[in-house]
């Protein structure tokens, strides 16, 4: 059993020592997270990989324990109406495209104008019948997804039903005191997030 | 209650603006101007009414908003101008 000490090491760090051992053919890890996030994104690269995954807490945290060879119990999903993945079209640079959103606005956050064509943007994005592959909110753009936030709640909730995946930043959310109020989405990290720009053929910035 | 979806289109972004505060408690979604409505602001705004004097109402006393708005009633995709505000 390999046991990674990953106290004290901020969000992405535990995720990438974790599957760095996973890669290599680790088949007992464990990993010593102090934080929530680490715990969340840890389970869910166990959840991705088919390995089984438990959480005890221990003194000072949490200890996350990957036993390759165990299938994941059918976990239960937290998005609503969850949908089969988009398949997007592959090419050589990668599947589908990513939609990427680092700020409230589109434009400046000041005055009324660039809130409002986000809200467009978001809107538009989810009756076009052509879905992203995968939707990312960092920064500022967490903001777009806490309680309140109907009509971008609602148009997200939409890409969801058609099998849009929606991270969003766990450090960010954490810098901004908005944990509790996420209103949709899955909470992801540096990892994941650059790891769906990677993958899509295309990724659009707002 | 019974009610219809309706689109309202402005001849400026300034009047989409005002009537989305003005019509706030009616919730509406700020929307692309759909393909169909020729308008002046690519900015329009649906919500839900029970009928066209409920939905003009809204608007009713904003100065920003005359003679900038049009309210259409939207039949899934397709719309018919109801009324010039």
């Amino acid at each position: 059993m390999k046991i990674i000490d990953a106290f004290g090491k901020q969000c992405p760090l535990p995720l990438v020592m974790a599957k760095k051992e996973l890669d290599a053919g680790c088949t007992e890890l464990a990993v010593q997270v102090d934080n929530e996030t680490a715990v969340k994104n840890l389970s869910r690269l166990g959840e991705k990989q088919g390995i089984g995954v438990s959480v005890d807490a221990i003194e000072g945290g949490w200890l996350v324990s990957f036993a390759v060879g165990e299938r994941a119990e059918a976990v239960e999903l937290t998005t609503p109406d969850a949908a089969a993945p988009v398949q997007g079209a592959c090419g050589p640079m990668g599947c589908g495209y990513a939609v990427f959103i680092k700020s409230d606005a589109i434009g400046t956050s000041e005055g009324e104008l660039g809130g409002n064509l986000m809200k467009m943007a978001l809107y538009t994005l989810s009756e076009a019948g052509d879905p992203p592959a995968s939707l990312l909110f960092m920064n500022e753009g967490v903001k777009l997804l806490v309680e309140g936030q109907d009509q971008n709640i609602e148009s997200v909730r939409k890409l969801m039903e058609q099998g849009t995946e929606v991270l969003v930043c766990g450090t960010c959310l954490d810098f901004y005191g908005l944990k509790e109020k996420l209103a949709v989405g899955e909470v992801s990290n540096m990892y994941d997030i650059l790891g769906r720009m990677r993958e899509a053929a295309k990724v659009i910035e707002l | 209650m019974i009610e219809s979806m309706y689109v309202m289109a402005f001849e400026s972004t300034h009047a989409a603006m005002a009537a989305y505060h003005a019509l706030a408690q009616a919730k509406p979604a700020m929307i692309p101007t759909p393909k169909a409505i020729s308008a002046g602001c690519g900015m329009s705004l649906r919500f839900a009414a029970q009928d066209t004097a409920a939905a003009c109402a809204l608007a009713e006393g904003v100065e920003q908003i005359k003679g900038l708005a049009s309210l259409y009633a939207d039949k899934d995709g397709s719309f018919d101008l109801v009324e010039k505000l």
